[in-house]
């Protein structure tokens, strides 16, 4: 029967093959663990002169003529994922292409928050658009003209007139916090309503995930948070917010992720894994430089990180 | 040339034997080549291992052909 549904519409053997295991080899080029060791014994320099060893080369060059330190590195990381991205959504076919869209729809979201927020802290055009990940259906240049030209939130808001997001962005203009909550539950909705069977499940325990982070910090600060709908159930053996609690239940997702991306299966499970380990890499090297950076411990760094 | 109804059974019979290797073949390929050139893509040194593995499914179509002549042999001189 699974042989039949090959043939079928909704099932795209041949493009899941492809794809796949062209992000299984991309996964071999991750940084490895010893590599997180050794940048924990590293300067800022070494890091970078290390990362241009790796998979980070092209965009590390392209921005040194501009910034140094730990701006290159940060700048280096969002363009390298935001390029990552874009290679396989432009080598994904037909079916995987899809749900592909589907996920790379956060960072529109993401990109509204982060101009919305530039804009409110009064950042530079340029400090705005660096921090971009362009990956959603937005382009670079649709997000950049609109850095350029608004001024402020309202004008910002005016400029996605035309999307989907324009309702809720002109509902809760006055509360930014509000706002993003949700946006994040736009996206959610309308990606659980299209999404496969697996990209689902994945979605539902993303939220859980982001739910079980909320309600520690929550209970912490003392404050109600919103929840997100939809959630798979989880335990996490923490009662309260800490660095271990949150590391542990990254790990959580960062675990199966692993997992997915080793799977020999035709849907889109490996090519996610694949996503949530770079996402998670580029955000340990974030965690490492900020601390190198901020002179922490290395204790304290090699706790944060998810690895 | 005529030939009585048994004889036209095993031809067809030897046909099919053919056929269905030939399409369990072309399924299996389908997806190892797609793999085997996203392999590729990444890694170039990976042509030869892809070429190998993609032709592998190959074996089903010898089968099925020495299976038609088998049949065939059934059938006399």
């Amino acid at each position: 029967m699974r042989l039949l549904k090959g043939f079928s519409k909704d099932s795209d053997m041949s493009g899941y093959a492809y794809t796949n295991t062209r992000v299984k080899a991309m996964k071999a080029k991750l940084l490895k663990k010893d590599d997180y060791q050794k940048f924990l014994k590293m300067s800022l320099a070494e890091i970078t002169r290390y990362l241009q060893e790796t998979e980070y080369n092209k965009e590390i060059t392209e921005l040194a003529v501009k910034f140094s330190g730990i701006n290159l590195i940060e700048y280096g990381l969002n363009k390298n994922l935001e390029n990552t991205f874009a290679k396989i959504l432009g080598v994904a076919l037909l079916q995987p292409k899809e749900q592909i869209g589907l996920y790379l729809r956060r960072y529109d979201v993401a990109n509204i928050k982060t101009i919305l927020r530039g804009k409110f802290s009064k950042a530079s055009n340029e400090k705005i658009s660096n921090e971009l990940i362009a990956s959603g259906e937005f382009s670079r240049v649709f997000l950049e003209n609109v850095i350029k030209e608004a001024s402020n939130v309202g004008e910002v808001i005016e400029h996605f007139k035309v999307t989907e997001y324009y309702s809720i962005l002109k509902e809760f203009s006055n509360d930014l916090t509000k706002l993003e909550d949700e946006l994040d539950k736009l996206y959610y909705t309308v990606a659980l309503k299209n999404a496969e069977k697996e990209l689902k499940e994945y979605i539902r325990m993303e939220i859980a995930i982001k739910n079980v982070l909320n309600r520690l910090r929550g209970k912490k600060a003392n404050i109600k948070v919103e929840i997100l709908p939809r959630e798979k159930k989880i335990n996490v053996p923490y009662q309260e917010d800490s660095i271990d609690a949150r590391v542990f239940i990254k790990k959580l997702l960062i675990e199966k992720a692993l997992r997915m991306v080793h799977e020999v299966k035709f849907n889109i499970r490996p090519i996610l894994g694949y996503f949530v380990a770079k996402e998670n890499e580029v955000s340990n090297v974030r965690i490492l430089t900020r601390g190198r950076h901020a002179g922490l411990s290395e204790e304290l760094i090699q706790k944060q990180l998810v690895i | 040339m005529a030939v009585d109804i048994g004889t036209g059974l095993l031809g067809l019979g030897a046909g099919l034997a053919l056929a269905g290797g030939a399409i369990g073949a072309g399924i299996a390929e389908q997806q190892i080549g797609a793999a085997a050139v996203g392999a590729m893509a990444e890694k170039e040194e990976l042509f030869g291992k892809g070429l190998i593995l993609t032709v592998i499914p190959e074996t089903l179509v010898i089968f099925g052909m020495v299976v038609a002549i088998l049949i065939i042999g059934m059938a006399g001189p």
